[in-house]
Order: C-alpha cells, then structure tokens, then sequence
C-alpha cells in the first residue's frame, strides 16, 4: 500500500517539476481595412466558447477555447469584415476542476458599396437624343451641326 | 480533540464554500484596435504575461494577464498606439498547488 502511495506521489512531482502543462492554439486575428470599410453600418459580433480544466490537469477544450471563440465571431460577421476586437475570460471553480469562458467580441462592417457609374452612350444614342433636342427646337441648326460632328468626330 | 475536529472541519467547510463561490471575469480587454489613418509601422513587437490560480480557486493576476500582454507588447515599441496582425496564444502549466496561464501577443506595432 505504502508502495503505490509513493509511486503516486512521485508521479505527481515528476510531472510538476517537468512542468505539465499544453500550448494553447495560436489564434491570428485577420486585419481589415479600415478605409474600405462602411463605418456607418456597424454591428457588434460575439463568439463564445468554454474549456475545463478537470482536476486542474486534464484539458478539456481549453487549449483550443479562443480559436473557437473567434471561429464563432467570424461566422456571425458572415462576409463582413470585424475590428475592435475584445477578449474576456471568464474563470469558475466547479467542485471537480476550472471552467474558462473566452468571449470574443467585435464591431462587423460590410465593405462600402461603390457608386454604380452609368453605363455609357453609344454614339446612336448620343445622335437620337441630339435630334429629339433639335426637333424639339431646343437647338438651332448650326448648333445641331456643330455637336453631330463632334460626336461622330468622337 | 473532538474540538480540534470540529474546526478543522470548519475550516475545510470555509474553504470549500470560498472556492465554490470564487470565479473571476477579466474585463473586455482589446485585441484588435481599429487601425489609426494612414497607419505607420513601427516593427514586430512581442509581450507576454502569466496569471495564476493558486490552490483552484486564489487569483494571482490571472484576470489580468491578457491586457497585461497587450500592454508589454506596445511598450517595446515606443511611440505605438496600436497592434495590427495580431496572434495570441494561450499556454498552461500545472505545479502541484496550482496552475499557471501565460498569454502571449504578437503583432505589427502601429502609430
């Protein structure tokens, strides 16, 4: 009996003094550009996402808990683009180990719409519309003239 | 003796009743900033900061190590106001009577 408590108790010193413990994912938060963005249609984003330390050894989704998080965010952002980003951490005890509770929260904009040009006239059109004001009697004749050839010549 | 019992009983009771209601919230520490107009960069820059939770339930910077990260990081770079590319990882060690998180922030410092 005395044998297997101090096999435990040395198990339990190798793996402190060998440091036990896990890297957590490395989350790369994308960057957007601000200046492509429309600021004016702002909206908040949140992806949450939760880990327990079981006995405060055992990880269970801990290490991966922020990725998750952003993970969630990003597809509540859909195609938008998310700055101002925070990060929360929550910690509880619960009688068996620590529960973390990572919230991530950003500001999601869609990016600014351009300003559809009009589609250009063709020359047809151009005389059409250049007729109709002369047979109206909006332009004279030689003013009729002068602008038929300009287009043409164009 | 029975006395002596009886307190250390009531101490272990306190003790326990202390962990089952202890938990913390850090605050909404910012990650990512929106990035200043015609943003300069000032070079990659590194912080990092460790919390602990000592006996499972005593707080030792644990809430705030991430805005402390954060802030290790800008001021390798002085003047900086801001990280963009930012990456944060999460790492974690058990030591017996306790354990310990180290977050580290990376990113392109900007003013």
């Amino acid at each position: 009996m005395s044998i297997r408590i101090s096999a435990f108790l040395a198990a339990i010193a190798i793996l402190a003094l060998t440091g036990f413990g896990c890297n957590g994912n490395k989350v790369q938060f994308a960057d957007a550009q601000i200046d492509k963005l429309d600021l004016s249609q702002g909206r908040k984003v949140t992806g949450r996402a939760s880990g327990l330390h079981l006995f405060g050894v055992i990880p269970i989704g801990v290490n991966e808990r922020q990725s998750r998080a952003y993970e969630r965010m990003k597809g509540e952002a859909g195609s938008d683009y998310v700055t101002d980003i925070k990060i929360q951490d929550v910690w509880r005890f619960v009688f068996i180990g620590q529960k973390y509770n990572t919230t991530i929260t950003g500001m999601a904009y869609p990016v600014k719409s351009s300003s559809p040009n009009p589609p250009a006239q063709t020359m047809t059109q151009k005389l059409d519309e250049l007729k109709a004001l002369h047979d109206k009697g909006a332009l004279t004749d030689a003013e009729y003239n002068t602008a038929r050839k300009k287009i043409i010549g164009d | 003796m029975k006395i002596q019992t009886k307190t250390w009983g009531g101490i272990g009771a306190g003790i326990m009743l202390v962990c089952l209601l202890s938990g913390c919230a850090s605050d909404m520490n910012t990650i990512v900033a929106k990035p200043p107009t015609n943003a300069q960069k000032l070079g990659h820059v590194e912080g990092t900061a460790t919390g602990s939770i000592l006996l499972a339930c005593i707080p030792i910077g644990e809430n705030s190590r991430t805005r402390q990260a954060y802030a290790n990081a800008l001021v390798k770079a002085p003047g900086a106001t801001a990280l963009t590319e930012v990456t944060l990882q999460e790492d974690w060690y058990w030591w017996v009577l306790g354990s310990s998180r180290v977050v580290t922030i990376s990113g392109e410092s900007v003013k």
